[in-house]
């Protein structure tokens, strides 16, 4: 499966369903102060 | 708490959503995919072979559902209204941790509403720009703060990650420019094709075969290593 994702271009992340859920909420983080720096308007 | 299924861009495996059940899973067909985005999508490339080799494995039928619209959030939430009983799974890209800030009035909570299964992988952009303008990142910003607001670049719509990765090197680079959304990834390289757009991150699926052919060139990849897919000339 791993060859598969790599064969797209793409990097395989290994995590747990707990670290998954840690990354999505770091990444909401992440985002919402990039969206907040540049100006991005809600829909 | 009605904890739902979330696959993220890339890789396998499923989880159940937070309904308890005695039977195993799967033990019915099929199991609707809900993906937020067009046919030949990025995220649609890369979770059709990963899910054929699933049904493979399992014996279990997977069926794609497109779900088009609202940034992604109508597909969202079809799948946060679905039964959490594992048969309603959600295929998402970035934009599943980009609309809790540009759609704060969907139907349903990002965080409380969905369980994150697993990651399928991680896709990279390349910064791409026409071959007759810059030869490199430096040249870019060189151009951009020589000439403020006159550098254009394109994105995939206002909140796309390729909007949003544009405006962390816009930012972290400190220089103004022209933000132009498409459509999505052939729209915007078209520009760059045609030489009427600065730069672009674009999904390197997208740009992968472009950059190869010398037609447009890359000149960095929003990732930690170099893609092997994008070597030849950037």
């Amino acid at each position: 499966m791993k060859d598969i994702v790599k064969k797209l271009g793409a990097g395989p992340m290994v995590l747990s369903p707990a670290q998954f859920d840690a990354f999505v909420k770091a990444e909401i983080a992440s985002n919402a102060e990039v969206i907040k720096a540049a100006g991005i308007q809600p829909n | 708490m009605r904890c739902r299924t979330f696959l993220a861009a890339f890789s396998l495996l499923l989880a159940l959503g937070g309904g308890a059940s005695a039977q195993p899973w799967p033990s019915k067909q099929p199991v609707r995919l809900i993906v937020p985005f067009a046919l030949r999508s990025a995220i649609d490339t890369i979770a059709r072979p990963v899910f054929d080799q699933v049904s493979k494995q399992l014996g279990q039928s997977f069926i794609m559902e497109p779900r088009l619209g609202a940034g992604g959030t109508l597909g969202m939430a079809a799948v946060a209204k679905a039964e959490p009983d594992g048969y309603a799974l959600l295929v998402n890209s970035s934009a599943h941790t980009i609309t809790p800030s540009t759609y704060p009035k969907a139907p349903y909570d990002t965080i409380r509403d969905f369980a994150a299964v697993i990651p399928l992988g991680q896709f990279p952009n390349v910064l791409t720009v026409p071959p007759t303008r810059y030869k490199s990142v430096q040249e870019l910003v060189a151009a951009a703060k020589a000439k403020p607001g006159s550098v254009t670049y394109g994105s995939g719509g206002v909140g796309a990650v390729t909007h949003l990765n544009a405006e962390r090197f816009r930012l972290s680079a400190g220089f103004e420019a022209l933000h132009v959304p498409f459509k999505g990834a052939s729209e915007a390289l078209r520009e760059i094709l045609g030489d009427r757009l600065d730069f672009y991150f674009s999904p390197l699926v997208a740009a992968a075969p472009l950059v190869q052919s010398g037609q447009v060139r890359g000149l960095a990849v929003s990732s930690p290593k170099r893609s092997r897919r994008s070597t030849s000339r950037t």
